[in-house]
C-alpha cells in the first residue's frame, strides 16, 4: 500500500451559534491516496462541506473553530502551517470546486482575468504565458474557442460551461488533490455525466486524488473508488464502492442505499424516518440511534468507534463490532 | 481593457435611451420650477419693478415680461427662454441669472469636488475596514461615527468647526477663499487651488487650500457617513459570497481578496449612492457656503432668499436639479461599466 | 407588543428610545420644568455664560437658553410629527393607489414622484418655502412635500406585492370597490414599512426644517426654534460660544435618537427596506 496523500485524523470542528456550540465534526478520520477518488456522502448538513473547507482551513473563525485532530497532507500537518504557507497550498496543491458555478465565479471579472490571476500567482507565469496556459486548460476540459472564452464574463456562459471553467481553473496549477463539493448538483442531468467524466479523466491523467462530496449514491457508484458515509458530523462507514453497495454494514448506509430510487424494483420510495439531529445537543452514544430501526441497548450510551471489519471496510456501529450485544434483534 | 467600437456604440445607444426616458421627467422639473416661481405671494411684476416703481412702470414690466398672458403661454415663454439659456434677470444684481451663476459656479465646484475627494478618500477605506473588522471596536466606532454623521446639522457643524479651529486654535482661516491681502491666481478654471497649482504659485496654493479645508470637511461629513455606511454594508454582503471563498481557496492573499475581488463588487451599490448623495452635497453646500462666507452658488442663493430674489432662486434650483439629473445619468453609465451583467 | 419587547432587548433601540423619551418629556413638561419663560426679556442679564442661574447661558435679550431649548423641543417634535403625518399619509395613499391600480395611473403618479425626487431635497424645500413666504407652517408644508415620494415609492413596491395576495382577490370577488380594497387591505399591509420609514424620516424632517429656519425661511425669531436660535447665535459665535452650541447639540441628539430607533425598528419589523 502506497503512502497516504491526505490523512485526516480525529478532526473535531465546532461552530458557535445563537443556540449554543454545535459540534459539526466529531473526531472525523479519513484518508486518500494519490489518484484515488473518494466519495463523501451524507444528508445536507451532515458536515461534508465543513470537512472539505476545514482541509483548506477556510471555515470562518469565529464562529467556526477546529478543536483537535491533524490534517496530514504530504506528511505536513496543514493545521500547523503559517498563513502564508497555507496560501501556497491552496489552489496549488489542493484545489476546490463548488456546487454553484455561477456564484463561485466572480461576476465582475472576465474568466481570463480570474484564471490568469491564479496561474500567475502559483506558477509565476507572465501575462502572455498565463493566457496560453489558461486557454490550454480550457481546451482540456473540452471547451471550444478557449481564447474567446477568456474574454467572457461568467454570466455569459451556461451552467455546464461555467463548471468546466471552474474545473479548468482549479486544475490549472496542477494540484495533487481536488476537493469537489457537490460539483454536479446544480446542473442538468445530461451535463452532470459530462462533468463527472471530465473529473474522472483528469484524475487518471494527473494521478490526482479527488474528494467528491455528494448526496447522490448514483454519482458515487458511477465515479468513485471508495466511499465514506457521514452522518451528523461523524464518519459511520468507509468501504470500496463495490463493497459498500454489496455489503452495507451501518444501518444508515443500508437506509441510504435502499432509498435510491428505482433499485430492486421497489415501487414505493423508501425514506429514512426522522430528521438530522440538532448538533448543539447531539444524541448521546451513537448519533444515529434515535432514527435507527436496529437500535440496541448500548446505542444511546456508548459512542461506537470506527473499526475495521474487512479489507478497506470500516464501520462505526455496535452491531458490527463483532461482539454480539445483549438484547439485539433484527426485525 | 480594450474598448471596441461596438462597445462604444451600445454605450451611446444606452445613454440616448436613458435620455429619452428622462425627457418627460426633465420637462416635469421645468413645470414644477415654473409653478413654484408663479406661486409667489404678491405681484411678480411689482417685485421686479421694486417697491417704489410707478403704476405705469409696473404695467410696462407686466407686458414686456408677458405676465399678463395666461399661464400656459407664460410657461411656453419660460421654456423658450430656458432653451436659450435665459433664466431671467436677478432682482438684486440686475444681471442675467445665468451670468451670476456662472460667476459663482467655480467656487462651488471647488468646494464640492474637494468634499467628494475627502468623502471617497476617507469613506471607502473606513467602510472596508469596518466590514473586514466586523463586530470589533473599529466597526462599532465607525457605526457611531456614521450615525452621528447623518444626524448632524451641517450648519451647526460648520459653526463648531469655526469655533474650534478658527476662534480657539487659530489654525485655519474662518471665511472666504483667500486672504484679503492676496491676489487671486490667474483664472483658468476659476478654482483657486487648481489655478494656483497650474500657475505654480505655491503660496497662493497653500493659502487657498487652508481656506478650503474647513468648509470641505464640514460639507463632506454627512456624505462621508453615508458612504462609509454603504461601503461597509455592501462589503459585508460581498464578503459572504461564494466567489470570495473561491478566491481564498485559490490561495490569493487576503489583501487581494478584499481589495480586488470584494471591492469591485461592493462598488456597484456604492456608485449608486454616490450619485444619489450628490443632492445632499448640493443642499449641504448652501449651508456650508453661508457659514464660511464661501462666495459660491449656495451663498448666492441664500442671499437671494433674504432679498426674495425669485429669478435667482429659481435659476439656482433649476440648474442644480438639472446637474443632479445629469450626475445620476453619468452614474448609471458608470454603473453599467462596472457591472458586466447589466445589458445596455 | 411583541415589537416593543424585542426592541427593549436591543441596546441601541433602547438608547434611541431613551433619548426620545427625554425629548418628549422636555417638550411636554416645558411649562413646569423650565426655570424661565422662553420669551422673557431681561436685558440686565444679556449674553451671560453658562452658570448656576442659567445652565446654558442667556441670549442677547437676556432670555434663558435652557428654557428656550425646552420649549424648542415642542416645536421640533411638532415639525417632525406634522411633516411625517402629511408626507406619510399622502405618500402612502399615492403609492398604494399607484401600485394597486397599475397602468397609466401608476405611470403618471410615479413620473410625478420622479420629478420631485429630481430636486435635491433641501434645495426644493428652500424654493417652496421661499415661494410660500417665510413661516414655520410653510416650512412644514415645504418639507412634507419633498418627503412624499419616499413614502409613495416604498408603499407602491409593497402594494405591488400585496395586490397579488389571495385575500385581495377574494375581496374583489365579494364585490368590494377599489377604494375599499386600497384602504382596508393594501394600506394596512404596508403599515410596518411605513412606520419604519416614518421614524427614519422624522430625523431628516427635523434636520431640513432646522436648516430652513437657519437660512431664515422657517420659524422666525423670537420663536425658540432650535435652527432659528442657531441662526441668531451665529452672530455671537466668536465671543458667546454657548448661544449657537447648545441648540445644535439638541438637534443632534433628537435626530440621532430617531435614526437609531428607526434602524432598530427596521431590523425588527422590516428587514427588506434599505436606506
Amino acid at each position: 500500500m502506497s503512502k497516504q496523500l491526505l490523512d485526516v485524523q480525529g478532526l473535531s470542528v465546532t461552530f458557535t451559534t445563537h443556540q449554543g456550540t454545535a459540534r459539526v465534526l466529531e473526531k472525523v478520520s479519513l484518508s486518500l491516496q494519490a489518484g484515488e477518488i473518494l466519495g463523501l456522502v451524507g444528508e445536507t448538513g451532515c458536515g461534508k462541506s465543513v470537512l472539505a473547507r476545514s482541509i483548506l482551513r477556510l471555515i470562518p473563525q469565529p464562529p467556526g473553530r477546529i478543536h483537535e485532530g491533524r490534517i496530514m497532507f504530504q506528511e505536513k500537518n496543514l493545521l500547523k502551517l503559517s498563513a502564508r504557507a497555507m496560501r501556497s497550498v491552496r489552489g496549488r496543491c489542493i484545489s476546490m470546486i463548488f456546487q454553484e458555478p455561477l456564484s463561485s465565479l466572480n461576476p465582475v471579472f472576465t474568466i481570463g482575468n480570474q484564471m490568469r490571476e491564479m496561474a500567475r500567482l502559483h506558477l509565476g507565469l507572465g501575462r502572455e504565458a498565463a493566457n496560453e496556459h489558461c486557454a490550454a486548460m480550457l481546451a482540456r476540459v473540452r471547451l471550444p474557442d478557449a481564447r474567446g472564452l477568456l474574454r467572457k464574463y461568467p454570466h455569459e456562459l451556461s451552467g455546464g460551461q461555467r463548471q468546466r471553467v471552474m474545473i479548468a481553473m482549479e486544475l490549472s496549477c496542477g494540484p495533487q488533490l481536488l476537493l469537489a463539493d457537490e460539483p454536479t448538483t446544480a446542473l442538468d442531468v445530461t451535463v452532470q455525466g459530462q462533468i463527472l467524466q471530465i473529473i474522472k479523466e483528469q484524475a487518471a491523467q494527473r494521478d490526482m486524488a479527488v474528494l467528491l462530496i455528494t448526496h447522490d449514491m448514483g454519482v458515487v457508484a458511477q465515479t468513485c473508488d471508495r466511499v465514506a458515509v457521514m452522518y451528523a458530523g461523524v464518519v459511520v462507514e468507509t468501504a470500496t464502492v463495490a463493497d459498500l453497495f454489496a455489503r452495507p454494514e451501518h444501518p444508515y448506509t443500508q437506509g441510504l442505499i435502499a432509498a435510491i430510487p428505482g433499485r430492486e424494483r421497489i415501487q414505493q420510495l423508501l425514506t429514512i424516518p426522522g430528521t438530522v439531529p440538532d448538533l448543539v445537543t447531539p444524541p448521546p452514544g451513537c448519533r444515529y440511534h434515535p432514527r435507527c430501526v436496529l437500535r440496541v441497548k448500548n446505542c444511546n450510551r456508548i459512542e461506537p468507534e470506527l473499526s475495521t471489519i474487512g479489507a478497506q471496510h470500516a464501520v462505526a456501529c455496535h452491531l458490527s463490532a463483532g461482539k454480539p450485544q445483549e438484547n439485539w434483534r433484527r426485525p | 481593457m480594450k474598448l471596441p467600437g461596438r462597445f462604444l456604440m451600445t454605450l451611446l445607444l444606452y445613454v440616448l435611451r436613458r435620455l429619452a426616458y428622462m425627457a418627460p421627467v426633465l420637462l416635469g422639473v421645468t413645470v414644477l420650477a415654473f409653478l413654484i416661481s408663479h406661486a409667489i405671494p404678491g405681484d411678480p411684476a411689482q417685485l421686479i419693478a421694486g417697491p417704489k416703481a410707478s403704476r405705469e412702470t409696473v404695467e410696462n414690466i407686466r407686458r414686456t415680461h408677458g405676465l399678463d398672458q395666461p399661464l400656459p403661454a407664460q410657461y411656453w415663454r419660460f421654456l423658450h427662454g430656458l432653451s436659450q439659456g435665459d433664466l431671467g434677470v436677478s432682482i438684486r444684481s440686475h444681471r442675467p441669472v445665468l451670468e451670476d451663476i456662472r460667476d459663482y459656479l467655480p467656487a462651488t465646484l471647488e468646494l464640492t469636488l474637494a468634499s467628494l475627494l475627502l468623502c471617497l478618500g476617507l469613506g471607502i477605506p473606513l467602510g472596508i475596514l469596518a466590514a473586514v473588522k466586523r463586530n470589533t471596536v473599529v466597526d462599532h466606532l465607525t457605526r457611531v461615527f456614521s450615525v452621528i454623521g447623518v444626524s448632524t446639522p451641517v450648519f451647526w457643524l460648520g459653526l463648531m468647526l469655526l469655533l474650534v479651529f478658527y476662534r480657539h486654535l487659530g489654525w485655519l482661516p474662518g471665511s472666504g477663499r483667500l486672504d484679503v491681502t492676496m491676489a487671486a491666481p490667474l483664472r483658468i478654471t476659476g478654482m483657486y487651488t487648481v489655478d494656483a497649482l497650474l500657475a505654480g504659485d505655491w503660496q497662493a496654493l497653500r493659502n487657498a487650500a487652508s481656506h478650503l479645508l474647513l468648509p470641505a470637511f464640514c460639507l463632506s461629513y454627512v456624505y462621508l457617513a453615508i458612504i462609509t455606511r454603504i461601503v461597509r454594508s455592501s462589503m459585508i454582503a460581498v464578503l459572504g459570497q461564494d466567489y470570495i471563498v473561491t478566491a481564498r481557496a485559490n490561495g490569493l492573499s487576503e489583501a487581494r481578496v478584499v481589495l480586488k475581488h470584494a471591492f469591485k463588487n461592493s462598488l456597484i451599490p456604492t456608485v449608486t449612492i454616490v450619485g444619489l448623495s450628490f443632492g445632499e452635497l448640493m443642499g449641504g453646500a448652501i449651508l456650508t457656503e453661508t457659514i464660511f462666507s464661501w462666495p459660491g452658488m449656495g451663498k448666492y442663493v441664500v442671499d437671494s432668499v433674504n432679498y426674495l430674489d425669485f429669478p435667482a432662486i429659481m435659476g439656482f434650483t433649476l440648474m442644480v436639479s438639472l446637474a443632479y439629473v445629469c450626475v445620476n445619468l453619468a452614474v448609471d453609465v458608470l454603473y453599467a461599466a462596472i457591472n458586466p451583467t447589466i445589458r445596455y | 407588543m411583541l415589537t416593543l419587547r424585542i426592541l427593549s432587548r436591543n441596546p441601541s433601540a433602547a438608547a434611541g428610545g431613551g433619548i426620545l423619551a427625554v425629548m418628549v418629556c422636555m417638550a411636554l413638561l416645558a411649562g413646569v420644568l423650565a426655570p424661565y419663560e422662553p420669551v422673557e426679556i431681561n436685558l440686565s442679564e444679556r449674553l451671560q455664560g453658562p452658570g448656576a442661574d442659567h445652565w446654558f447661558g442667556t441670549d442677547e435679550m437676556g432670555r434663558d437658553i435652557f428654557s428656550r431649548i425646552m420649549y424648542g423641543a415642542r416645536i421640533s417634535l411638532r415639525i417632525g410629527f406634522f411633516v411625517v403625518a402629511i408626507a406619510g399619509g399622502l405618500g402612502a395613499l399615492i403609492g398604494a393607489t399607484a401600485g394597486y391600480l397599475g397602468g397609466w395611473v401608476d405611470n403618471l403618479m410615479m413620473r410625478v414622484m420622479d420629478v420631485i425626487i429630481s430636486f435635491p431635497s433641501l434645495v426644493l424645500a428652500m424654493a417652496l418655502a421661499a415661494a410660500m413666504g417665510p413661516s414655520l407652517n410653510n416650512a412644514i408644508l415645504a418639507v412634507a412635500f419633498v418627503m412624499i415620494p419616499k413614502f409613495a415609492r416604498m408603499v407602491r413596491g409593497e402594494a405591488l406585492a400585496v395586490r397579488e395576495m389571495p385575500f385581495v382577490l377574494a375581496s374583489r370577488v365579494a364585490g368590494a370597490g377599489h377604494a375599499w380594497i386600497i384602504l382596508r387591505h393594501i394600506l394596512p399591509n404596508c403599515l410596518n414599512s411605513v412606520i419604519v420609514l416614518a421614524t427614519l424620516t422624522l430625523g431628516d424632517a427635523i434636520l431640513i426644517a432646522a436648516s430652513l429656519s437657519f437660512i431664515g425661511l422657517g420659524a422666525q425669531p423670537p420663536m425658540p426654534e432650535w435652527g432659528a436660535m442657531i441662526s441668531v447665535g451665529r452672530k455671537f459665535l466668536m465671543d458667546q460660544w454657548w448661544y449657537a452650541t447648545f441648540p445644535g447639540l439638541f438637534i443632534l441628539f433628537t435626530v440621532v435618537g430617531f435614526n437609531i430607533l428607526g434602524d432598530a425598528l427596521r431590523d425588527v419589523l422590516d428587514p427588506r427596506i434599505r436606506r
